[in-house]
């Protein structure tokens, strides 16, 4: 655990010399600082907030208790589950050097179970970061908290795996003994537990004004220990769980009564512990298949295996020997996301938005299903442009992998850098038009007689605007489509920048990097990315806004539907400017970009 | 064909290639061998462009790698150590892909009959993760060659090949050197360097201990039988063994 911990950091330590990352991880501990002085930033609206603060506490014994219980079920229905894996958190090369080694069989599994305690100590501490708001003490309190509960979850999941496990080695008639055992356990503590919950449950309120101070008392911890003792002393070890966490959620619980609380969760703790580090089962064989698995997890080879012979010959376009040479780029990177050739499905994709929204002319939908495609259509136009190449990281987050490949291709660097953008731009505005479809149907009915609610456009608007409704709609879709093309093609720039920039704390390729330091790091880049869209972004919005100051505040001169388009490109043209001014900056990032440093030999493969 | 003048890597201060200088002409085979870290893989980076040198000079088919790097990657193909593949395309799209990125004019017909000669016409559909070691090397060496580069580099191609593979692949860097291509392959496998390679550079410390023919190398060495293997002649220079 030294060992590897040393080794993170002097790792962390060699970046560091680099200014790039400095300034980064500089600008990441200022950030989360902004975090840990919220309580003294927000004095006044803490005190604003005292008064619903105070009402929340009231309902912390009956929370406590529901939460117990609910988690008692989970329990019962997690071991009633007859299915169970071996595995431990080890990795494949940790499994080829500590199996053979000296290491005794407990110690070879407690350190599995600390070395999850990374991931558990990170999200521990940005869970009480980012939840607290209070003084160091209530920070370190609820801390300690979360930790508790889930290592103690974690402890629990891999002992009961280990556990089910177990009972396929044993002989059928030991093993089916002991699943007996349990599940009759379980059946007789619940049959046991029925009255008392029929008891509470006919005392619970209906339907009123008034219901939640009787629903607070029906469920009050005291009432449960009068009417159902039995499932008071149930939920005891889930309420031992629990209780530190909910007194780190009342500010003032004294330190005695936090201290007690502390006490049995840590026995639990130790037992949990001592149980899943003595069991006898062999995890090796199911820890290498999951370290194995997780290790070509969002792998695209993975995805790819299982097309057939006839969509491994289709593709985004025909690729001629002969042409530019970016866009061979631009056709392999297309490929990551999809095969499906791109212009018979822009065509079915537009003809069926066409017809869907002369049909709906005639039938109208109803106001639900509007709201609902409203609502999905705005996202996707408002979210698709801006999270570009997320999910499928068709370009620079996955060829970077392939440097030594990619470094040897006669192209110039500018141009190869646009052919790494353009894919996850192209495909972003594909689905975010295809948004705009679904918006386009969405307003065509809601501007049918049978709609009865004004859910996308206001009757009165298109006439203000001085044009008809479809008309309306077909200008708004004329404006929008080039601009969240625009605002996709800035996002995929800057990411793609941000790989180049600091490849080190980017997660390349779709493996998903779970460590700690990638989180953070994962925390970091995401804000760099937001802010530099924020300044993206503002140019074009300026201009919009000037143009609409001028016209309607000084010339008094109404807006017309007409100039929709002409607002859109007056935004789109700063983008394109911002665009071709970055993707030179990343031609000459590519040019001087050294992998041996960061990508060759900083334990990624090449 | 290649030269290489006074090549300089640094990292940190550590200098893993120190003023190496080489010349291969068209239809040459050089062997670079070296002790383990002794530079080989920097330097063959260095040549193909993915890594920019500290200082010193790099010219492919005449183009210097600095100042005209679209020509002389143009004319140049580099086989890593490790068969590097797109896993989400087949064998077929990789030498589509390659054809189009090297304006291969006949790049259809070129990639049927690279992937007859490679044996893996009836892998054509298939991803990488679908081929075994060898195949996939036999893939990166055909997209390799479908552009008929003038300079070839290849770095340890022999490794996870088996006794057949190793065979085709010997052929092909012959074949290739033939047709009058400058050729540099690095190995640790010094019986393949000694059958294929018209010269030796034997590098250590990122530095060059001896380069030439394998008689020119024996000559350095007098006390030496006059038909010593390479490996003896590697062992000597680069002091593994007294």
């Amino acid at each position: 655990m030294w060992r590897s911990l040393l080794g993170r950091v002097t790792g962390w330590l060699r970046l560091m010399k680099q200014p790039k990352y400095l300034v980064g991880t500089l600008a990441g501990v200022a950030w989360m600082g902004m975090f840990a002085l919220r309580p003294v930033l927000r004095a006044n609206r803490a005190a604003a907030l005292g008064n619903r603060v105070e009402d929340v506490m009231e309902w912390l014994p009956t929370l406590e208790m529901t939460a117990a219980l609910a988690l008692l079920v989970c329990l019962s229905l997690w071991w009633l589950w007859p299915f169970g894996k071996a595995s431990l958190e080890l990795t494949e090369t940790e499994l080829h050097l500590l199996l053979p080694a000296p290491v005794r069989r407990r110690h070879l599994i407690q350190y599995a179970m600390l070395r999850n305690q990374w991931g558990v100590l990170v999200g521990c501490f940005m869970i009480s970061l980012f939840s607290s708001g209070g003084a160091p003490t209530v920070f370190a309190w609820r801390f300690f908290s979360v930790w508790v509960f889930l290592t103690l979850w974690h402890l629990h999941s891999r002992g009961r795996g280990l556990w089910v496990a177990r009972l396929q080695e044993l002989p059928a008639a030991v093993a089916w003994r002991r699943r007996a055992t349990v599940v009759a356990g379980i059946a007789l503590m619940w049959i046991l537990l029925a009255p008392g919950i029929a008891s509470i449950v006919t005392s619970l309120p209906g339907l009123s004004a008034d219901i939640a101070p009787a629903l607070r008392d029906a469920l009050s911890p005291d009432r449960i220990r009068g009417e159902a003792p039995l499932l008071a002393l149930a939920l005891t070890p889930t309420r031992w769980v629990l209780g530190p966490f909910f007194a780190a959620l009342a500010p003032d619980t004294p330190l005695a009564a936090r201290l007690a609380s502390a006490g049995w969760p840590l026995l639990l703790l130790i037992a949990h512990n001592e149980w899943v580090v003595r069991s006898q089962t062999r995890f090796e064989e199911a820890t290498l298949e999951r370290s194995r698995q997780q290790a070509t997890q969002g792998d695209a080879a993975s995805r790819f295996r299982k097309a057939r012979q006839r969509q491994r010959q289709t593709a985004p376009f025909a690729l001629r020997p002969m042409g530019r040479p970016e866009t061979a780029i631009i056709w392999k990177n297309l490929m990551l996301a999809h095969r499906t050739p791109l212009v018979p499905a822009i065509g079915a994709g537009t003809a069926a938005v066409a017809i869907s929204a002369v049909v709906v002319a005639f039938t109208g939908l109803p106001d639900w299903l509007i709201a609902i495609m409203t609502v999905a259509g705005a996202m996707g136009l408002g979210v698709t442009p801006l999270m570009a190449g997320h999910q499928w990281r068709n370009d620079l987050r996955t060829d970077l992998l392939r440097i030594d490949v990619i470094r040897t291709w006669p192209i110039a660097s500018w141009q190869l850098f646009v052919a790494q953008v353009a894919p996850p731009a192209i495909i972003a505005s594909l689905y975010a038009a295809g948004a705009a479809g679904l918006l386009l149907i969405a307003g065509v009915a809601a501007g049918t007689p049978s709609a009865t609610g004004s859910v996308l456009v206001r009757p009165d608007l298109a006439a203000s605007l001085g044009v008809s409704h479809v008309g309306l709609l077909l200008l708004g879709l004329a404006t929008m489509v080039p601009l969240v093309a625009a605002i996709a093609a800035l996002s995929a720039t800057l990411q793609n920048l941000l790989a180049l920039l600091w490849p080190s704390w980017i997660q390349l390729g779709r493996r998903r990097a779970g460590s700690a330091a990638h989180m953070g790091q994962g925390m970091l880049t995401g804000l760099g990315l937001v802010l530099a869209l924020a300044v993206g972004l503002l140019p074009g919005a300026l201009l919009v806004g000037a143009w609409l100051f001028l016209q309607v505040g000084v010339a008094e001169l109404p807006l017309m539907a007409w100039e929709l388009p002409l607002l859109g490109l007056t935004a789109v043209i700063p983008l394109v400017v911002i665009v071709g001014v970055l993707t030179r900056f990343g031609g000459v990032l590519w040019d001087q970009l050294d992998p041996s440093a960061e990508l060759l030999s900083a334990g990624r493969p090449s | 064909m290649i030269n290489i003048h006074e090549l300089v890597k640094s990292y940190d201060g550590f200098r893993a290639v120190d003023g190496l200088s080489l010349h291969v002409a068209a239809g040459q085979i050089l062997g670079l061998v070296g002790p383990n870290g002794a530079g080989k893989t920097t330097t063959l980076r260095c040549l193909a462009g993915i890594i920019p040198p500290t200082s010193g000079r790099v010219t492919i088919a005449g183009f210097d790698m600095h100042t005209h790097p679209l020509e002389a990657r143009q004319r140049l193909a580099f086989v890593p150590d490790e068969p590097h593949l797109f896993d989400h395309l087949t064998a077929l799209d990789h030498l589509t892909l390659f054809s189009r990125l090297y304006g291969v004019a006949d790049g259809a017909a070129r990639a049927e009959t690279m992937l007859e000669e490679a044996g893996l016409y009836d892998q054509r559909l298939s991803f990488p993760s679908e081929l075994s070691r060898g195949m996939k090397q036999k893939l990166v060496v055909a997209c390799a060659l479908l552009h008929r580069p003038k300079v070839l580099v290849l770095d340890e191609p022999l490794t996870g090949l088996d006794p057949a593979a190793m065979r085709r692949m010997k052929r092909t860097v012959v074949d290739t050197a033939a047709a009058g291509a400058s050729v540099i392959v690095s190995s640790h496998m010094l019986q393949l360097v000694e059958e294929v390679c018209d010269r030796v550079l034997i590098v250590n410390r990122g530095k060059q201990v001896l380069i030439g023919t394998l008689d020119e190398i024996r000559l350095q060495f007098p006390d030496v039988d006059a038909d010593a293997d390479l490996e003896t002649l590697f062992m000597r220079a680069t002091g593994a063994e007294p």
